[in-house]
């Protein structure tokens, strides 16, 4: 194996190798000594990623198919079915991935679990497994592999170490997850079955191999009925992981429930592989049926932003709460979804093209600063569970006194995620409204529409998280909670990288943005044959 | 490569007997061995290992002799001796593979298991003539010899059944399997003399130097065309001979002996019932299929019958709280799936070209070319594929009931913590039979899932309720995963299984994870390539 080859190999083997190292940990040790081990053997990936993200700037932020950012080796072949270990990064993955190599990290660092710790900090970095492999595999075959390798991690996170209600939310989150993916399978196998060169690859960028992204639109063709059914199988996959309204129910159950460590993950992760798996694999490849579908789209995420942060307002549990508000944001996310799904036709004009590359780059964007805003709210949901064993809203209040860094941070974050300039969350939704209230093709005002109700949404979004800062920083003190501790250092680090991290990316959006480039120039491609563009070879 | 050796008469045509022979010999061999050495506990174990490794290698010169055939128990490719008795063909012979791979694993989950026997030795030499029969009703094609092989095949499961003769339960699994199996094999053999009746012969293929005579297929093909009602009653008798060969397999609605009989039965002959009595008893029901009757008549049928059988086995096996009866019906649900191969099987056979839109002209060749390779592979891929992960979880089962002495789930509770290497391989096993990755269980879901959506159109939905099913299996499956990692245990002890539990686990556990890892080279010993 060469050594350009390394990063990628390594980001997915390692952790594995990590697993199996903690899992193998003699039994009777102390919880602290299972955590340094998952704490040194979590760091080595973070380099790593951040030497990618180096190399990538080195290359010019819109580096394609270099020997770094893609690993390819044939894996077995039946009948004319090859599958392939092809491993692959872009503008992209990039930042996912950089995304949970540190926050694994983080969650490790903040873990402070006794029971059973020794399988709680394997379980994570099996959980690194699944959400590195998925951001980078691009073959099918192995994508859905890792795909699959995350969901039982957290399975047992939730079910293990989880509230009071843990199973029922663990086998709701499991079952939900696993309807999705089987669809996505059996709708993956039609589709290689109809291609004329049979490839499960979702990437064009692999020197010298065929992918599915060009040939598969005018192979369905012969069936729309078929083809939709097989839009609606991976779409599914997808939108119960992100969550869109309506398949959203397991996730404020999942996301309660789950220990801090676990809800920290899901929400920061995990629901960014459903909005990276609708971007990189079902839009490019089904980009006619993604276009049929575009107002189901937006009404989806119109109603997810506007019945998530109604839904969220109502709540009592802080935690539920800002689990409400994921659905909420998730919709922002949705809407760049459906504005990138809206000029998939041949006559797309350039400033609808524009709009929608407007729309995508804030959907991307919005995943990542959602994992480090909302990750920060759960961490500081952790934190205050952890001192007052409660979570119901009504009884705080007046803490911003005698937690003055704990308040501080609060605010960062509520502000964060409720979209304040300055901070990571606003480039986001600035960005996908922008783009998402100009994706109309012209002489029709949907998306324009959808924007203006969505807007809505936004306002109560403000109104429900500054609320929350009134219940739990303002008014009197509880007097139960007069003598609670500040924040100390293994929950400070955590926090202090999450709120520099979304500073500097809501003040320098340029850094992320750059990246994204060599994944956005992409999308007018998808077409097939009478595309605006030639696709596969103009570009090489 | 000449066929030699096929060809020559008399004696020579007893290489086609060969496994056969081999695993009879051992037979009598283990039973001499106990006679002369009674305190001998282990060895016959072992040499039952041996006699299967052996007629293993028995069938090698058959897969040299035929070559690269697509595995289809098709007249062309069959290579039929003994006045039409018996055939050789890569269908068979890869059936045969199956069973006794199947078969020996079964034997490894005996060899202490047996001990509590009074003379272990007879059990192992009833498990080699089982074997055997098993093997030859794989090769049976003439309908008495099918029948004959069914009933050989019956009675020494009947006896394996029961070898826990001081267990009420286990002489009530025997009775029971053996009233059901009596009727049904009555059943069978009326819906054979039906065929018999019409087509005037119980050959299914032509006999080499009676070319006159016409086998089954033809025979009744040519009388459909005389007569119109001719139809109806070839479709009474496929109906009545699908009952026997349903019950032997488990297939619903005749599997309601099947939770009662494993549940009953020693938990090694649960696992060979479980995979190489249903592997023979549905090869022989897809060689019948194919030769007697037209594939557009079977193979919506058969559909229908996986999908009842899947479903009937899910549901009746979520609401279980014994291990081994959730395995049973679990089993049931397995039956299922493998049904799907053998509709799609039928089906792409009937329309091969069918995923061919009326636009979609120029993919022909390229569709044509791959129109069959999951189709083909796609049972004894499928079984094979279950053989490891339904005998990795019976290991697990028997090591935890070693301990625990009970087959209850609850007694599972915290396994994860009293013995975490027993919980994480019963956890990776349980993923495999509910065909999540990375293991075994999801190639074979993969193959089914392709075979089914190839054949076209109108098999759409049986691949999305095998879809369904799939999702709801895991509902089952992880109520074990909840008690040996979520519950609390109700003792700290430790429990580590014994020496051969641990080679079984090994071997299973390996067979899980290599199917996935190298699926390829898997592939290849199924003529895919």
């Amino acid at each position: 194996m060469s050594l350009e080859k390394l990063p990628l190999n390594f980001l997915v083997w390692w952790p594995v190798l990590a697993f199996l190292v903690v899992i193998c940990l003699p039994r009777d040790r102390a919880p602290s000594h299972y955590r340094g081990w998952a704490l040194a053997l979590s760091v080595p990936p973070v380099f790593v990623s951040l030497y990618l993200v180096a190399l990538f700037a080195q290359a010019g932020w819109g580096a394609k198919a270099g020997e770094p950012f893609t690993v390819f080796a044939p894996w077995f072949a039946v009948g004319q079915l090859s599958v392939t270990y092809a491993l692959f990064v872009d503008g992209l993955s990039l930042p996912l991935i950089a995304l949970t190599t540190v926050l694994t990290t983080l969650v490790i660092l903040y873990s402070n679990i006794t029971d059973r710790a020794r399988e709680y900090y394997a379980l994570f970095l099996l959980l690194e497994v699944g959400m590195l492999g998925t951001f980078l595999a691009v073959d099918f075959f192995l994508f859905y592999v890792y795909w699959e390798i995350s969901l039982v991690p957290m399975y047992f996170i939730i079910g293990i170490w989880g509230g009071s209600n843990r199973e029922y939310a663990a086998i709701k989150f499991f079952l939900y997850t696993l309807v999705g993916s089987v669809a996505m399978l059996l709708a993956f196998i039609w589709i290689y079955l109809v291609v004329p060169q049979k490839t499960l690859l979702f990437i064009n960028d692999i020197p010298g191999q065929t992918s599915l992204l060009a040939q598969t639109a005018p192979a369905v063709r012969a069936f729309p009925g078929l083809a939709l059914c097989a839009w609606w199988g991976i779409f599914l996959a997808f939108a119960i992981k992100v969550p869109t309204w309506p398949f959203h129910t397991w996730l404020p159950d999942a996301h309660t429930e789950a220990p801090t460590g676990g809800s920290v993950i899901l929400a920061g992760i995990l629901l960014k592989m459903g909005g990276y798996g609708i971007f990189r694999i079902l839009l490019p490849i089904l980009p006619e049926q993604s276009y049929q579908m575009r107002y189901v789209l937006l009404l989806m995420a119109v109603v997810g932003v506007v019945y998530g942060a109604f839904v969220a307002m109502a709540q009592q549990d802080l935690k539920k709460l800002i689990a409400y508000s994921s659905v909420n944001h998730m919709g922002y996310v949705m809407m760049g979804i459906a504005s990138a799904a809206a000029v998939l036709y041949p006559g797309a004009t350039g400033p609808q093209i524009e709009a929608a590359k407007t729309a995508t780059a804030g959907a991307i964007y919005q995943m990542f600063a959602h994992g480090l805003l909302t990750s920060g709210l759960f961490l500081l949901v952790g934190v205050i569970y952890d001192r007052t064993h409660t979570r119901d809203l009504q009884m705080f209040g007046g803490l911003g006194q005698n937690l003055p860094e704990y308040a501080g941070y609060f605010r960062l974050f509520v502000f964060g995620s409720l979209g304040l300039p300055g901070l990571a969350g606003f480039v986001a939704e600035f960005l996908v409204f922008m783009g998402c209230f100009s994706s109309d093709q012209p002489g029709e005002g949907i998306f324009r529409m959808g924007s203006v109700i969505a807007g809505l949404g936004i306002v109560v979004t403000a109104a429900f998280l500054l609320w929350t800062i009134q219940r739990v920083l303002l008014g009197p003190l509880n007097p139960r909670w007069a003598r609670l501790p500040d924040i100390e250092l293994r929950e400070r680090i955590p926090l202090l990288v999450l709120g520099v991290l979304s500073l500097v990316f809501g003040l320098l959006p340029n850094l992320l943005l750059g990246s994204m480039n060599s994944y956005l120039q992409d999308l007018p491609t998808y077409l097939p044959a009478e595309a605006t563009r030639p696709p596969i070879s103009g570009r090489r | 490569m000449s066929r030699n050796l096929l060809d020559s008469p008399g004696a020579a045509d007893m290489a086609l007997l060969l496994p056969e022979l081999a695993l009879m010999l051992f037979g009598c061999l283990v039973l001499l061995w106990e006679m002369a050495r009674p305190k001998d506990k282990v060895w016959p174990g072992w040499v039952t290992i041996l006699g299967h490794v052996v007629a293993l290698g028995c069938l090698v010169p058959g897969f040299n002799l035929l070559g690269k055939t697509p595995f289809l128990p098709d007249e062309a490719s069959a290579v039929v001796k003994f006045h039409g008795n018996l055939v050789a063909d890569g269908f068979g012979l890869t059936m045969k593979g199956v069973v006794l791979v199947g078969s020996m694993l079964a034997t490894l989950l005996a060899l202490r298991y047996s001990e509590r026997f009074k003379n272990p030795g007879e059990f192992f030499a009833m498990l080699l003539f089982a074997s055997s029969a098993a093997v030859l009703l794989c090769g049976a094609s003439d309908l008495l010899m099918i029948y004959l092989a069914v009933e050989f095949l019956s009675l020494a499961s009947y006896v394996l059944v029961g070898y826990l003769k001081f267990q009420p339960r286990s002489t009530e699994a025997a009775l029971k399997y053996f009233l059901y199996g009596a009727i049904t094999a009555a059943v069978m053999l009326y819906g054979m003399s039906l065929v018999y009746g019409m087509a005037g012969s119980t050959n299914l293929y032509t006999v080499p130097g009676e070319e006159n005579r016409p086998a089954v297929g033809g025979a009744l093909a040519q009388l459909a065309l005389q007569y119109e009602q001719a139809g109806g009653v070839v479709l009474v008798a496929l109906g009545l001979i699908a009952v026997g060969l349903g019950f032997k397999s488990g297939m619903a609605p005749f599997h309601q002996w099947v939770p009662d009989v494993y549940d009953g039965a020693p938990l090694p002959v649960m696992a060979w019932l479980s995979v190489s009595s249903k592997a023979a008893a549905m090869a022989v029901f897809v060689r019948v299929l194919w030769v007697v009757f037209p594939h557009d008549q079977w193979f919506l049928p058969v559909a229908v019958l996986s999908a009842i059988t899947m479903t009937v086995g899910n549901l009746a096996a979520l609401p279980q709280t014994n291990v081994k009866r959730m395995l049973a019906y679990s089993s049931i649900a397995h039956a299922g799936y493998a049904l799907m191969a053998v509709a799609a099987l039928g089906a792409g056979q009937f329309n091969p070209s069918v995923l061919l839109g009326p636009d979609a002209v120029q993919m022909k060749p390229t569709v044509q070319a791959t129109a069959s390779v999951w189709q083909h592979a796609g049972l004894p891929v499928y079984l094979a594929t279950y053989i490891f992960m339904n005998l990795g979880a019976l290991a697990v089962v028997m090591a935890v009931y070693q301990k625990t002495k009970s087959h209850s789930i609850n007694d599972y509770a915290g396994l994860a913590q009293r013995a975490p290497g027993l919980a994480w391989l019963m956890l990776f096993f349980l993923l495999s039979l509910a065909g999540i990755p990375p293991t075994a269980g999801f190639w074979g879901k993969f193959v089914l899932f392709a075979a089914t959506l190839e054949a076209g159109p109108h098999l759409v939905w049986l691949a999305i309720c095998g879809f369904l099913n799939s999702v709801v299996s895991v509902y089952y499956y992880w109520n074990v995963v909840r008690a040996m990692f979520i519950m609390k245990p109700v003792s700290q002890e430790a429990m580590g299984p014994t020496a051969d539990v641990r080679l079984t686990l090994a071997v299973a556990a390996v067979g899980t994870i290599a199917i996935f890892v190298l699926a390829g080279p898997f592939m290849t010993l199924f003529n895919v390539q």
